[in-house]
């Protein structure tokens, strides 16, 4: 999320890992930041994990990383880029990163560090003060992006932009990539990092299944319509009192399209769209097939639950209750992973 | 239908002015756009003038591609006619768009589309169709429309039920006569001869005499004309009036200076029309592409944070038992 809930600066020190990374996001109007993404140990001996942007110099992301509590892995279903994934074993959150160092042949070193450090914070930061700044040339230089034509850039931003249900699904390969547009930073090298939002439980293995089930989905046109669609649901009444709300407001500026405004009545436009109907009523065709099972199973659901819209709608829901418990039980931890949720306490 | 083939990550388009408009942009086609043509009377069309083709569309029927639909026509294959056959269903827009610009040969079209029509000017009409499908410029711009969520294999695509796909044809006048391109057809369909300033008059009775078979069978249709870009036309209007009122200065005519800074203020304000049309295509096309899921699942989410989604859940429930209630006796009452 845009909204950084720790703005400070953080004073320029050895970290044990650094490297510059891209968010998977899509930020405001195709804002890109350039940002770098690091590791470093904290005051507290806890493993932190940052984000920077580094034009602003500002941390974004600041997580905690307890001892084997995530993993730095490739996201092997992603053949267009270098895209890496911070999975956190404890909770549903993803984190991707896309790497933007010029070469990849410090992707893997980078990798394998971050989960050393995870798995073994003492042992990996030994190890890190004894091949000294070796990592910290990473950060001069702002290089092209590495691997990336403009169209692949493209569809990884499309790829990734979910950060929501479906966030790391990879859009189907017949959607071509957008001419870029003038805003779009192509020459400067951005570094990867993650987003603070919650992500399904997903894992990466996961992501290419999922993706087939989905893009294998036909829906008839004028098909049976599901007894139960996401239309009834979203309704304008129920949507339009939250919209009000600026912090709800701001956290899904994100998710409507680049070139539309940031505004509240934008929001509303969208809503009322009738695009955004049809996505709704495909996504609960979709649902009602059956065909997202996997991704029900993945939401953490018991797959007796059923199939359906109704059982999605639950399955976020036990998510949103789960992961206010993990809150509530581990506030120092959890606060800063809530960039775009809204807590209610 | 039998030679077509599947659908070969063509996906389908919406048939709006807004789309099309952005679909030839792209192709880097200079100085046109495309317009819904509500009817046929002739200040409608004399207002979309000038006019390079229209594209009819309607819901695709078996036997009645053009060759059946004109048995005495003439369907010879005319080296003046750049005609092709459709492969690809879901090619079709792009395709009826595609007849009408490679038989203009006023328009600039950009270095891409040149370059296939004079590649593929001598192919016969299959072999012209099979290259546009598989050409990679033409699908790529044509896909870029598809919507970018996972189910992007757009719902028509897995329509098999032939009458559930809808057709383009198109109307062209070339060289002297007014033409009728259906991919479907054996060939071209030479309608009569025509002008450039009577075909639409030649065109009508031909269109209308569809419109009526298909408004009599409830099939859904719809006319879209590809014109002349109306912000250029706008403006060469104005050109004129300027040269005009720098006339009635020189003359002192201060009536009819006042009249033509008039007019001029309406071709004017019909510019900013324009301008703002465009921006609403563009808003548009950017939600026809995007990727709503995750929107979806925050809205979602935030509801059941806010412990709103059970009781949104219910009541949507309940709207769909009273709606269910609802068709039932409603189909009680009709098998009355």
């Amino acid at each position: 999320m845009s909204t950084s809930l720790f703005p400070a600066p953080v004073s320029r020190r050895k970290f044990p890992v650094e490297f510059k990374a891209g968010k998977m996001i899509r930020e405001g109007t195709s804002k890109w930041l350039k940002p770098d993404e690091r590791k470093g140990q904290g005051e507290e001996q806890l493993m932190h994990f940052y984000w920077k942007d580094r034009k602003t110099n500002t941390v974004e992301d600041d997580l905690i990383v307890f001892r084997e509590e995530a993993e730095f892995v490739r996201v092997s279903e992603c053949t267009t880029g270098r895209v890496y994934l911070l999975n956190f074993k404890s909770s549903s959150q993803k984190l991707f990163f896309w790497m933007q160092d010029a070469k990849d042949d410090k992707d893997e070193e980078h990798a394998a560090k971050i989960n050393r450090l995870i798995n073994d914070p003492q042992g990996g930061l030994a190890e890190s003060r004894q091949s000294g700044g070796a990592l910290g040339g990473t950060f001069r230089s702002m290089d092209d992006i590495a691997g990336f034509s403009n169209m692949d850039q493209e569809q990884l931003l499309q790829f990734l932009q979910g950060h929501g249900a479906f966030g790391g699904l990879p859009i189907p390969s017949t959607t071509p990539a957008e001419p870029q547009s003038a805003t779009a930073p192509t020459s400067e090298a951005g570094s990867a990092a993650p987003q603070t939002s919650e992500q399904l439980g997903v894992t990466p293995e996961q992501l290419g299944n999922l993706r087939n089930i989905l893009s294998k989905i036909q829906v008839p046109e004028g098909g049976r319509q599901p007894d139960l669609s996401l239309v009834d649901v979203l309704t304008p009444s129920a949507i339009s009192p939250l919209l009000s709300n600026p912090e709800i407001a701001s956290a899904l500026f994100p998710h409507i399209p680049q070139n539309l405004e940031r505004t509240e009545d934008e929001l509303r436009e969208v809503i009322q769209s009738p695009q955004f109907t049809q996505a709704l009523q495909t996504l609960s065709v979709a649902l009602q097939s059956g065909q997202l099972g996997p991704l029900l199973t993945s939401l953490g659901l018991d797959a007796s639950a059923g199939i359906g819209v109704e059982a999605f709608l639950r399955a976020i829901q036990e998510q949103a209750n789960r992961q206010q418990n993990n809150a509530n039980n581990n506030q120092d931890t959890t606060e800063e992973h809530g960039g775009d949720r809204m807590d209610e306490d | 239908m039998s030679d077509m083939s599947d659908t070969g990550d063509w996906c389908l388009i919406e048939s709006d002015p807004g789309v099309f408009t952005e679909l030839i942009r792209k192709f880097n086609v200079e100085g046109v756009q495309v317009e819904e043509v509500w009817s046929l009377d002739d200040q409608t069309l004399e207002d979309l003038k000038p006019i390079h083709g229209l594209i009819f569309l309607f819901k695709w029927q078996a036997g009645t591609d053009s060759s059946q639909h004109h048995p005495d026509a003439d369907l010879n294959i005319n080296e003046q006619v750049y005609f092709a056959k459709q492969v690809i269903n879901n090619a079709c827009a792009t395709q009826a768009i595609l007849s009408i610009l490679f038989n203009c040969p006023m328009l600039k079209l950009g270095e891409d589309l040149d370059s296939f029509r004079d590649f593929t000017k001598e192919f016969d009409p299959y072999n012209k169709g099979l290259t546009i499908t598989n050409s990679e410029i033409i699908r790529s711009v044509h896909n870029s429309f598809a919507r970018s969520d996972p189910f992007v294999s757009d719902s028509k695509v897995a329509a098999t039920e032939k009458d559930d796909l809808f057709h383009f044809i198109s109307y062209v006048p070339i060289n002297g006569a007014l033409f009728e391109l259906d991919g479907l057809s054996t060939g071209p369909v030479n309608l009569g001869p025509c002008t450039e300033n009577n075909w639409l008059d030649k065109v009508r009775p031909v269109i209308q005499e569809r419109m009526a078979r298909y408004t009599s069978a409830e099939i859904r249709f719809n006319l879209m004309a590809l014109i002349k870009n109306r912000e250029v036309v706008y403006g060469e209007r104005i050109s004129a009036l300027d040269v005009r009122i720098q006339e009635a200065n020189v003359n002192n005519n201060e009536q009819e200076i006042r009249r033509l800074v008039n007019e001029k203020e309406l071709w004017l304000q019909k510019i900013e029309l324009e301008k703002e049309k465009f921006r609403r295509y563009e808003r548009e096309n950017s939600l026809r592409k995007h990727n709503f899921i995750p929107l979806i699942y925050n809205l979602i989410r935030i509801l059941a944070e806010r412990g709103e989604l059970q009781p949104q859940l219910e009541h949507a429930k309940k709207q769909v038992q009273i709606r269910k209630e609802q068709s039932e006796k409603k189909k009680g009452e009709g098998s009355k």
